[in-house]
């Protein structure tokens, strides 16, 4: 299984080939800092779509990625090669995103009340909805704790056991936030039945 | 319902592939048996697909790795550390150094609190200015000083300073809001009642001038919301009454015996100048009021320079423009809740007590060095006079174009004569009255008609009554003509003095009016 593979690289991490996550990060240590732009190439994308599904805001996605490699560099010295390096990115990533979202209600508080919320049923008034744009906007109804773990498995192809380690949280919990998700998001589509599953 | 949920919740790790061996052999065996588990399958799978699909498309951000190295690079993230420190390391330094000071000069910070509480004093001693160039003190606010014991603080009178003694005796000084507008016009009145000439008026305002300046001095605002004021202003306000009513015995003693009763009139010796007693005992501390505290500090202030100064500069400034706005120090005190802050401040001080009111602040001097002397109270003329002056009202006879006239005299005419102040208002009134008695006597005709009719018995009677009526109705009526005509004769007397041809003959015009509307 994955995880009996990944018990193996935390006892003996092997350098399979110069250039694996492991590899790079010890070369940082070393102090070839090259290596930290290769990391950074090589997961950057992965980390800017998760903070977008998290969020489902495209402007902030760069600010808080340059955040999250920021950390990351701070702290790569410091890093123990018990998980597997995107496992510890993730984490960030998603800390990071909940940062974000935590600072953002709390300015929700002291802001004027806006009318935010779309009615998903207004869609039907455009003569050619976007059915992924409905779906999209659907999801970002959920609530966080709902929504993170959707969208990490149905978007991001993780397996339940990345989505609890990344949200430092039981596989348990994940299974179950997920098929509560999908119930919610189902109730929420629910007007627009016809047109989406025809 | 808990299975069927239990169920669809492992159908939904079914689709996932997140189950294991058992279980997946176990869902599938319930599926294949129930059609709803097969429909809801169906609609998670669906669910799952449309979701799946409807991952955004990101498009590349470009420089990502350009503009994070950029941000990794800054100062920022390697001096982090040390600026982390940088705090912690400066306060402890500094109380080291304050610890190696202390311990060799122990009042060090006594000293420096002392140093703070001078330059305290200094802020709110600097800039301040005497009243007079504040507000532009006036003769009449003087002479409203004497008598009302009010000085304006401001040019445009909207704050006062009162001066006054509480219940026990002991000074106290009022910073309040004008509301109530004082006449404007008291001492007019009062140099048109005393008749003085020309010479005497200019005495008069020489007088009030001279105070005017030493008044001022007494009296210091700052703009930095400060009143300074001399202790001996109380003995001033009582110099200059004093003054002036020993001025008005002087020149105009009967005038002035009209206003005030006989018996209200001091023996006031008329070779003292007052104010002589007064500059000579002036002492050098002033009580500082501001919002923050009141102290009495020595004051030391070289009026003499100052006046010069500001003597040039108006004169330059009036050259310069006619502006209204010339006055530089526009002196406002706040009146507002600080100042309740300030009365707490206050409770343990022997010198002072404070009270704050709606309209405005009262400061009580306790245990206050004024300067004592031999200075006569006259407030009780005072109120006398003001009582008087607010009585008098000025008629300017000659009313279209009296500035052709050089010699035009004003007549003080008292409001409770039956004399009306306006020759219009004369013609009406006596029409009035004979109109009146007319009606009268034509009414009692009447009823003399109709008592006569009811009851002819009586009817002597009642006449002899009536006429007796109509004879003191004559009588009051010759009563107020009498009245009239002396006052007739008066205001001939005063137009002899006038040496404008025209405006006799329109007088006389106007007597002989009257005189004829009399004999109608």
């Amino acid at each position: 299984m994955n995880s009996d593979n990944k018990k193996e690289d935390m006892e003996q991490p092997k350098i399979l080939t110069l250039d694996d996550d492991f590899s790079l990060i010890k070369r940082f240590i070393d102090g070839d800092d090259d290596s930290f732009k290769t990391l950074v190439n090589r997961h950057k994308e992965k980390v800017r779509n998760i903070i977008y599904l998290t969020l489902m805001e495209p402007d902030v996605i760069d600010d808080i990625a340059q955040d999250v490699f920021i950390t990351v560099f701070k702290n790569l010295k410091h890093f123990r090669f018990e998980s597997q390096f995107t496992t510890w990115l993730y984490r960030i990533t998603v800390n990071k995103c909940k940062d974000y979202l935590r600072k953002k209600n709390v300015r929700k508080i002291f802001s004027p009340i806006k009318d935010e919320e779309e009615d998903i049923a207004s869609f039907r008034i455009n003569e050619d909805p976007d059915i992924k744009e409905i779906v999209r906007s659907a999801i970002s109804k959920l609530p966080d704790k709902l929504r993170i773990p959707l969208v990490l498995r149905d978007m991001e192809g993780f397996s339940y056991q990345e989505i609890a380690e990344t949200l430092n949280c039981e596989i348990g919990t994940v299974k179950s936030r997920i098929f509560r998700a999908r119930e919610a998001l189902k109730k929420i589509l629910e007007p627009l039945e016809k047109e989406l599953f025809v | 319902m808990k299975n069927n949920r239990y169920d669809i919740e492992m159908l939904s790790a079914y689709l996932d592939g997140e189950l294991s061996p058992k279980e997946k052999i176990y869902i599938e065996e319930k599926i294949k048996s129930s059609l709803d588990l097969q429909r809801k399958l169906d609609e998670l799978k669906r669910l799952k697909s449309i979701t799946s699909e409807a991952k955004p498309e990101l498009s590349e951000s470009y420089y990502f790795e350009t503009r994070l190295m950029a941000s990794l690079n800054t100062a920022e993230s390697k001096t982090e550390k040390i600026k982390k420190w940088i705090p912690a390391f400066t306060f402890t330094t500094l109380a080291a150094a304050l610890i190696f000071v202390l311990s060799i000069n122990p009042t060090l910070i006594s000293n420096f609190l002392e140093q703070q509480k001078g330059n305290i004093a200094d802020f709110y001693k600097s800039n301040l200015k005497p009243l007079l160039y504040a507000a532009n003190l006036t003769n009449e606010d003087i002479f409203n000083f004497a008598l009302y014991e009010e000085l304006p603080l401001d040019p445009s009178n909207s704050q006062t300073l009162k001066l006054s003694y509480d219940q026990t005796g002991k000074e106290f000084f009022e910073i309040k809001q004008n509301s109530n507008t004082k006449e404007q016009n008291n001492l007019k009145n009062f140099v048109a009642a005393l008749d003085l000439n020309e010479s005497e008026q200019k005495q008069m305002d020489s007088l009030l001038k001279v105070y005017s300046e030493k008044i001022s001095s007494q009296v210091l605002v700052s703009d930095k919301n400060a009143i300074a004021i001399n202790p001996n202003i109380w003995n001033l306000r009582k110099a200059v009454l004093a003054d002036i009513l020993s001025f008005a015995k002087k020149h105009g003693n009967e005038n002035f015996q009209k206003i005030v009763k006989i018996n209200q009139i001091p023996s006031i010796d008329k070779n003292i100048v007052w104010l002589e007693k007064v500059k000579n005992e002036s002492p050098k501390d002033f009580i500082i009021f501001t919002p923050d505290t009141v102290f009495s500090t020595e004051l030391d202030y070289d009026f003499a320079e100052l006046n010069n100064e500001m003597k040039k500069v108006s004169e330059e400034m009036k050259q310069a423009s006619k502006e209204q706005n010339s006055q530089k120090v526009i002196f406002k005190f706040k009146l507002d809740s600080t100042l309740v802050g300030l009365t707490d401040k206050l409770k343990s001080d022997k010198n002072f007590k404070m009270f704050v009111h709606s309209n405005g602040v009262q400061v009580h001097l306790q245990e206050m060095n004024i300067p004592e002397m031999e200075l006569p109270n006259f407030d009780s003329i005072a109120v006398a006079i003001s009582e008087a002056t607010k009585n008098f009202t000025l008629v300017r006879v000659g009313s279209p174009e009296l500035p052709e006239i050089p010699e035009t005299k004003n007549f003080v005419i008292r409001k409770e004569s039956n004399f009306n102040n306006s020759i219009k208002s004369r013609e009406v009134n006596i029409d009035s009255v004979i109109e009146e008695n007319n009606k009268r006597i034509e009414i009692n005709n009447k009823k003399r008609q109709s008592v006569k009719f009811n009851n002819d018995s009586s009817a002597n009677e009642v006449k002899s009554m009536v006429d007796s009526l109509i004879i003191k109705q004559n009588e009051e009526l010759r009563r107020q003509i009498e009245q009239l005509r002396r006052e007739i004769e008066k205001f001939r007397q005063d137009l002899q003095n006038l040496n404008n041809r025209q405006k006799i003959q329109e007088y006389e015009e106007i007597i002989k009016l009257l005189e004829e509307q009399i004999e109608i």
